[in-house]
């Protein structure tokens, strides 16, 4: 009997290989998180068209981040809960990946598809948020320069749902605050104070601590006040936040596109997505040489 | 037949290139032939009605872009001077009842489109309580081939109300440049205080640039008819801001232009004024704007070594004729793109530019291979004074100071002004 299945679960095994061609090199144990994480990391570098020679300097850049270890992956545990190895979800996300290192359009999009239908099924953000470190925030600055502004305009056209605008967050968030449990309240506040400075005065600047701290006082203020000291206080409120937020169109992109680079060196993910790429790439080439 | 004889009615359809059948009865004559629509008709009904004042309109066309082929042969009031004049002794800003319905007179006198020389127009009265009459003027307008009349309901039209014109021929490159008008605006995303702005900075441009190539894309678009076909179809969906299928119409003009390799896009002379109101206009741009334009209208942003080296090996094949006007027109391009739109700033650019492609154009095929790599440097060295973002406002502040240079895109403007209003 027990060899009858084991002889089973070889043929599963074997169906399941066949019947996936292309993911046989995932470690069937890779967390679903650590499986997102690659994953975001592909589509980054895809959308930022990165050369090889770019992708020498981020490998580098990675290997200097995380000497510190201070960056911080966050939701790894929902998703490693929402998702089992090795189930149909999990195998979305090879799919995924795989088609990334394809570089097929048209695969990706049906999987993209897929994914968002799953993440509104499980009601779960499927990719990981990365908060970099300082080291990582630094290399960022630098490595964005690196780039031409067509990789720059293409990564931002694909992406242009992200790009938010500094005064229309803050102005929202003064209304958005209210109401909010104190919890919510201080992660609430933390996250769009910190998305304000890193976007007015950007990542390195000594003025990024000065204006997330107005930012921060802005929205408890709002918070703070009952209904009719808000509503009497609103214009003067917004106003403030329009001064606290101000910053020319460009210098808030040029801070956006470098706190993605940031987020991109940050992720834990990208060495392993990089030397997938580069095997992936060698592996195609090696094929088409046999094929010819 | 039935209605024909019954009802006075009047039905009219616009005959388009695409061959629908223009045909207007009046008053029992016979019914429209093949191909147009069927249009009930009710009994007529003369409103009583008072004049108000004129109403001030957005836009009053050049009396070269109107004129009348026949007037209403229900000749109640005398229009019979020109549309212009005649449009003013029926507009008015009062609201009438006739009927228990309230309405307001609104003249259509913008025969916009295109090849509908010997076509009709008709002027229509808008109810604007009613989305849908506003949606048929438009149709009408664009020439779908009809028009609601007398009929279905509400009971008060009455035909003297129509006039029947026809437009002035519109060359086909100006429907490409109104095309472009309108997809930029589509692009830009203005909220309503930045349209008044751009609208604002297009009336302080007191010409509009040349467009060099007019002849060019004339002869493409009447040799290529699905070229034309599909380019009206675009400009008729971009007015009416159907999105979904502009992007499709968009798509089929690409991949025929893909297919034919041939650009339908008129090249206009950037003017001084364009480029200084371009500035202002992308320094009211915020983010978010930014992006979405990028995202629709991503091709602004070339790779600027891939367009030099394209046109460094280009430039070695050219008739020396063209060679120069070559050298200006990319010398520019690249410039802009790396020093914005600051014609001092142009100026070493340029002449570097040009020096590269002159060096490019004389050496012999193996020299020109040996110092390939040394032309890349020198780009690169060129491109490297420009950060990307840098580079994106350029092209962005570029792309904005085409549109302003453009013939058509006052028109356009006003155009999107007035169905800002109306909604």
């Amino acid at each position: 009997m027990r060899l009858i299945s084991l002889w089973c679960l070889l043929i599963v095994a074997l169906a399941l290989s066949f019947a996936r061609p292309g993911i046989a090199n995932v470690n069937s144990t890779t967390r679903p998180s650590d499986l997102a994480l690659e994953i975001e990391a592909l589509r980054a570098m895809q959308d930022l068209q990165i050369t090889s020679t770019q992708l020498q300097q981020f490998s580098d850049a990675y290997d200097a981040a995380h000497g510190f270890n201070n960056t911080q992956v966050a939701d790894t545990g929902n998703i490693d809960k929402a998702i089992t190895t090795g189930g149909n979800d999990y195998f979305l996300l090879l799919r995924l990946r795989q088609s990334l290192l394809n570089e097929d359009a048209r695969h990706i999009e049906s999987a993209e598809k897929e994914l968002a239908q799953l993440e509104q099924r499980l009601r779960i953000n499927l990719t990981p948020r990365i908060v970099a470190g300082s080291i990582a925030q630094r290399s960022a600055v630098k490595l964005a320069t690196a780039f031409s502004g067509w990789q720059v305009a293409d990564y931002i056209a694909r992406r242009s749902d992200e790009v938010s605008d500094p005064t229309e967050v803050l102005v929202a968030a003064l209304t958005q605050c209210r109401g909010m449990s104190s919890e919510d309240f201080q992660v609430f506040s933390m996250d769009v104070a910190q998305e304000i400075s890193e976007l007015v005065a950007g990542l390195t600047s000594r003025d990024k601590s000065r204006v997330q701290i107005r930012a921060a006082n802005l929205i408890h203020m709002a918070y703070a006040l009952d209904d009719d000291a808000f509503s009497h206080q609103r214009p003067n409120l917004e106003k403030e936040a329009r001064d606290v937020a101000r910053v020319d169109a460009s210098v808030a992109l040029q801070h956006w596109i470098e706190c993605e680079i940031a987020q991109l060196l940050a992720n834990p993910k990208l060495k392993v997505a990089i030397s997938d790429r580069a095997l992936w790439v060698g592996q195609t080439a090696a094929n088409s040489e046999d094929a010819q | 037949m039935k209605m024909s004889l019954t009802c006075r009615f009047i039905a009219l359809a616009l005959t388009v290139p695409t061959g629908y059948l223009m045909a207007v009865t009046v008053a029992g004559t016979p019914a429209p032939g093949p191909g147009m629509p069927s249009m009930p008709g009710l009994p007529y009904r003369m409103p009583s009605i008072s004049l108000g004042p004129p109403i001030q309109r957005p836009y009053e066309p050049a009396p070269s872009d109107v004129r009348i082929v026949q007037k209403s042969s229900n000749d109640y009031h005398p229009l019979n001077t020109s549309a212009a004049t005649a449009s003013k002794k029926w507009s008015r800003n009062t609201w009438i009842e006739t009927g228990g319905i309230e309405r307001r007179h609104f003249w259509l006198v913008h025969p916009l489109d295109t090849a509908w020389e010997k076509r009709l127009v008709a002027f229509v009265q808008e109810r604007e309580f009613w989305s849908h009459h506003q949606h048929l003027i438009n149709l009408c307008w664009l020439g779908q081939g009809w028009i609601y009349l007398d009929s279905t309901t509400q009971p008060t039209t009455f035909p003297s109300e129509l006039i029947w014109m026809g437009p002035a021929r519109v060359r086909p490159s100006t429907v490409a440049l109104r095309v472009h008008a309108l997809r930029v605006l589509q692009s830009l995303h203005l909220t309503s205080g930045q349209f008044h702005s751009l609208q604002e900075s297009l009336s302080q441009m007191t010409d509009a640039g040349d467009v060099v190539d007019a002849d060019v894309v004339d002869n493409i678009l009447t040799t290529k008819p699905d070229c034309y076909a599909t380019l009206n179809s675009l400009y008729r969906d971009s007015v009416l801001s159907n999105d979904d299928q502009s992007a499709a119409d968009g798509q089929r003009l690409l991949s025929l232009e893909d297919k034919y390799q041939v650009s339908v896009e008129p090249t206009v002379v950037v003017t001084d004024a364009a480029r200084e109101q371009a500035q202002k206009v992308f320094a009211m741009m915020n983010p978010p704007q930014i992006a979405s334009y990028l995202a629709t209208r991503a091709q602004v942003v070339p790779n600027v070594a891939e367009v030099l080296m394209a046109g460094m090996d280009e430039s070695r094949k050219i008739a020396d004729v063209d060679f120069g006007d070559y050298c200006n027109c990319l010398a520019e391009r690249i410039a802009v793109l790396t020093t914005g739109l600051d014609p001092e700033a142009n100026e070493p650019v340029i002449a570097r530019v040009k020096q590269m492609l002159a060096e490019a154009r004389n050496l012999n095929e193996s020299a020109y291979e040996d110092q390939r790599s040394d032309f890349q440097n020198e780009i690169r060295g060129i491109e490297e004074n420009c950060g990307a973002i840098q580079m994106i406002a350029h092209s962005i502040q570029w792309d904005i100071a085409c549109f302003l240079s453009n013939p058509q895109a006052k028109g356009m403007t006003t155009i999107r002004a007035r169905q800002l209003q109306q909604s």
